[in-house]
């Protein structure tokens, strides 16, 4: 698959220092990044970031060494597995409980992710004659547009796997993301605004929807705020559109539920699985599996397959995501949910593609039965604390009065606890779409989100009355 | 292979390749660099983490005519054969880029001498005594009360070199050490679990106060049990360094780089000479300082740093710039190009860090100039206020709004810090909160790429549960 590979697996084979009762999982990563930014429609960078290593993870007497190295000769590669064993047992003598790790079958296996059209190969005019159009086909008409950029970024990873246990994949796939931001002014005020897409694929991103229409998307999506007033604050029934409950899914259910952080006394504690933790009509899933997510994957990094996991179903807390370590803990099998975002970092507990099942409502439903509410748009990323606490911007607000849409606000953020707001949810949208998201927990990571809107209740810190 | 072996084999690399392509293009940059990193990991009360490595790489940037410029990076530095076509991908890049009549490489210059920017015992350090310093750290935190548990640590020990060679002169590098001790407690008394609450340390030699640094966040974290919500008011807020660094810092960042400023992209553009600020504030940029984490001789362009007066009095007097931006000013690049500073650039998180990327314009170490008075002082003169120390969100760095949840905040009441507070966010907007700044404490903190007080702000809006 990658001759560079082959050398790994010599030095892994030749390797004579792991005892029987010791573990050794052996990453291998080549990474290629294409980036092509386009700064108010002039080609701004057209960059290529080449990668190649190698992290070693040693179990031992119920420790972890981890180790990188990216001097990829043998003699490297093999004095990283003996410093990976050597930092295993100091470590030994400084942990206070021993760490086993869930059972899991070898697996011999080589996958690829569907890519027609890899960007790596792509031809360099027709990507900058798509940022173009999207660019001009923006610009033209937004005129008081003061700054556009786009970033197109293309990712290719090859990576080998190989487990003490037996275990031997490979795998390859290609992830390709649009990130559009734009910079808008109305006296004197700037606005900001910002969409992505992106998917696990190639260049055939752009088949799936046109430039036209991401231009006509981007425009429709940002006009409203060029009469936009300052959101109001206090505690709202609101509706999040899916490019916001994205991101509200991911910080404010996702983190808590990873199992990591679960089950060291977060709000989503142990004591309350099987128990009734949202409204009955939330059922919540991660699966690595669901195709084009960016956070597809066939394997984590400990070699387990993935699969999807029910977390909530109609509101009662079913699962975790695992990784081994917390699998053997609570006595489950792993979700397979161990990812490291490159060979330099070691694995830990990451949602896939994190999804919310639709509900049965239309949108016209959910808006009608609001007297006095929100309708809250786009995001601007946001941040979760262990006790479930959550926060993260919206870029837009719609009042909602009498069942009808009404003023626009500008972006604000909102606040709250997940136990809390997601009790509150009394209607779900019946379409749930596929978004792009990332994360920064420790290390970075791009993954998907399986999302509709839905309605509930939740504090907004907005500039305006209130 | 010893570590200063590897890097003299990069270099060559390095020059031999410049060497090979000089006649195909205008100019080239090679930004190389080559570190040893130790971490260790605590989660949940237990060190569970130990790891070491070697990270190294190269990027080029190549200018060809018509001004074009292309990128490429590898951390495939020891065969030559690789390293060349790295560079020659570079040349290929720029043949599609768009001519860019400002894009330019610094020219020669003389770095200052800074000291203590390197600590050998980051060298000799062995990784039981590492493990020593996260366990004193962890065990120091719980011992304060029972009721605290550490949730997260992280020892990060980094030494090694960077290096900056371009076809124009310049040859430069340095050798230096860093260290970043962060640890992040909750407490928990029975149903109750607070947030997380950390303290962070950096330092450019191994000096960690690590049992002292438990202490202060056990004593922090236990402060936030039992929590009340609040009403909603307008009123005093005091900013703890932290919140300034996070926050405030990014906004005035985005305001302050010259390349925004180029884009429009910038709330100060066209605001030279004007006040942007109450006049008693005073903002500059201070690379140079002896033993400082922030501190470099010169930027990731290879031209030599400075310390650059930005805001005086209140006044804006000066712009952030690398070579490029600075020649659209027709002005000096002031020293700033970095390849470290993010922001909040998702496209950057993803691609990396380092010689992985290409500079753009960023403070090394922005600096709001301290008074006399203390912490103390600013909050005793507060009859009805909050004492922010920390919040969660982003900031909106173009518009300088800002709605964020206050994840560790109290309520100050006749002068005296009363009641932890839940439920409640902070908004407002950073440009003009810097209009209605009351005071600036004489206790300051070093963060990544900034030096900050505590900032007293009036008439901030508090959203909380009550209206």
């Amino acid at each position: 698959m990658f001759k560079i590979f082959n050398l790994v697996e010599e030095a892994y084979e030749s390797f004579d220092q792991l005892s029987y009762n010791e573990l050794m999982h052996i990453r291998g990563q080549n990474r290629v990044i294409s980036l092509y930014s386009m700064k108010n429609r002039v080609l701004e960078e057209a960059s290529r970031n080449f990668s190649l290593g190698l992290g070693t993870r040693i179990l031992s007497n119920g420790a972890w060494g981890f180790t990188r190295t990216n001097i990829m000769d043998s003699d490297n590669i093999r004095s990283s597995m003996v410093m990976a064993k050597k930092l295993a047992q100091t470590a030994s003598n400084y942990q206070r409980t021993k760490i086993t790790l869930s059972e899991t079958r070898p697996v011999h296996d080589s996958v690829k992710s569907q890519c027609h059209k890899p960007i790596e190969i792509a031809s360099q005019d027709q990507i900058i004659k798509t940022l173009q159009e999207i660019s001009t086909g923006i610009s033209t008409s937004l005129t008081e547009l003061k700054n556009i950029n786009l970033s197109l970024l293309g990712l290719t990873d090859r990576k080998i796997f190989l487990s003490s246990e037996g275990s031997r994949i490979q795998e390859e796939f290609s992830k390709v993301q649009l990130k559009i931001d734009l910079l808008l002014k109305k006296h004197d005020q700037l606005i900001p605004f910002s969409e992505t897409y992106g998917h696990t694929g190639g260049m055939e991103l752009f088949d799936k929807i046109d430039t036209d229409s991401i231009a006509e998307n981007i425009v429709t999506e940002a006009k409203p705020l060029l009469e936009a007033k300052a959101c109001p604050a206090g505690i709202f029934k609101v509706i999040i559109q899916p490019s916001l409950c994205a991101t509200l899914l991911h910080e404010a259910i996702g983190h808590p539920l990873e199992a990591d952080l679960a089950m060291a006394g977060g709000g989503f504690n142990e004591t309350l699985m099987g128990r009734k933790v949202s409204s009955e009509l939330v059922t919540i899933y991660d699966s690595g599996l669901v195709e084009g997510g960016l956070g597809y994957f066939n394997y984590d990094d400990e070699g387990v397959k993935c699969s999807p996991t029910t977390l909530i179903e109609n509101g009662t807390l079913e699962s975790y995501m695992h990784d081994r370590t917390s699998a053997a803990i609570s006595d489950v099998e792993s979700t397979g949910n161990s990812h490291a975002w490159d060979y330099s970092v070691p694995p830990l507990i990451r949602q896939t593609n994190i999804g919310m099942k639709a509900g049965d409502c239309t949108m016209d439903e959910l808006i009608e039965d609001i007297n006095q509410g929100l309708l809250l748009e786009g995001t601007f990323g946001g941040m979760a604390n262990s006790n479930a606490d959550f926060t993260f911007g919206f870029q837009q607000a719609f009042q909602i009065r009498q069942g009808h849409i009404d003023q626009v606000y500008l972006g604000a953020n909102v606040s709250g606890n997940a136990i809390e707001v997601f009790q509150t949810i009394d209607g779900i949208s019946n379409k749930a779409i596929l978004r792009p998201g990332a994360c920064g927990k420790g290390q970075f990571a791009i993954q998907g989100r399986i999302v509709p809107a839905i309605r509930c209740n939740i504090m907004i810190g907005g500039k305006g009355g209130t | 292979m010893a570590i200063n072996q590897t890097w003299e084999i990069l270099k060559e690399n390095v020059q031999w390749a410049l060497r090979l392509i000089e006649e195909h293009i205008v100019a080239a940059e090679a930004f190389y660099t080559l570190k040893n990193l130790t971490q260790i990991q605590i989660r949940n009360s237990e060190i569970t983490g130990n790891n070491q490595g070697i990270d190294g790489g190269i990027g080029f940037r190549t200018l060809i005519g018509g001004n074009r410029l292309g990128f490429t990076s590898t951390n495939n530095f020891l065969k030559k054969e690789e390293v060349l076509k790295a560079v020659e991908n570079a040349i290929n890049l720029a043949q599609i880029s768009t001519p860019n009549e400002h894009v330019c490489f610094p020219e020669k210059s003389n770095p200052k001498i800074i000291k203590g920017l390197f600590d050998n015992e980051f060298v000799t350090t062995t990784i039981d005594e590492a493990l020593d310093i996260a366990k004193s750290g962890l065990i120091a935190t719980e011992a304060v009360d029972k009721r605290v548990k550490v949730k997260r640590g992280e020892l990060f020990l980094e030494y090694g070199w960077k290096g900056i060679q371009n076809t124009l002169g310049v040859e430069v590098e340095t050798k230096n050490s860093r260290g970043v001790f962060y640890l992040g407690a909750i407490a928990q008394e029975q149903d109750q679990v607070t947030g997380l609450c950390s303290e962070i340390n950096r330092t450019t030699s191994l000096d960690f106060d690590a049992q002292k640094q438990g202490e202060t966040v056990a004593r922090k974290v236990l402060n936030l049990l039992n929590p009340k919500t609040i009403t909603s008011f307008t009123g005093p807020v005091i900013f703890s360094p932290e919140v300034v660094a996070d926050h405030i810092f990014a906004v005035i960042t985005e305001a302050l780089k010259g390349d925004n400023v180029i884009a429009n992209s910038s709330a100060w553009t066209d605001r030279i000479g004007s006040p942007v600020a109450i006049n008693s504030l005073t903002i500059s940029d201070n690379p140079l300082l002896q033993a400082n984490f922030a501190s470099q001789p010169f930027d990731d362009e290879g031209a030599a740093t400075t310390q650059t007066l930005l805001v005086k009095n209140g006044e804006l007097k000066q712009f952030l710039q690398h070579s490029s931006s600075a020649k659209a000013f027709n002005d000096k690049t002031t020293g700033n190009a970095s390849r470290y500073g993010t922001g909040w650039d998702i496209t950057r998180l993803i691609v990396g860090s380092g010689y992985k990327v290409q500079p753009i314009v960023y403070p090394h170490n922005l600096i709001i100039e301290p008074s006399q008075y203390t912490l103390t002082d600013l909050i005793e003169e507060v009859s009805h206020g909050l004492f922010i120390d920390s919040v969660a969100g982003f900031p909106h760095p173009g518009s300088g709004l800002v709605s964020a949840q206050i994840s560790r905040g109290f309520f100050i009441e006749k002068g005296e810090l009363t009641q932890a507070i839940k439920d409640t966010m902070v908004v407002g907007n950073v440009f003009e909160w810097l209009q209605h700044i009351s005071g600036v404490s004489k206790e300051t903190k070093q963060f990544d790429f900034c030096h900050m007080p505590a900032l007293r702000v009036e008439e901030v809006k508090i959203v909380g549960r009550e209206q």
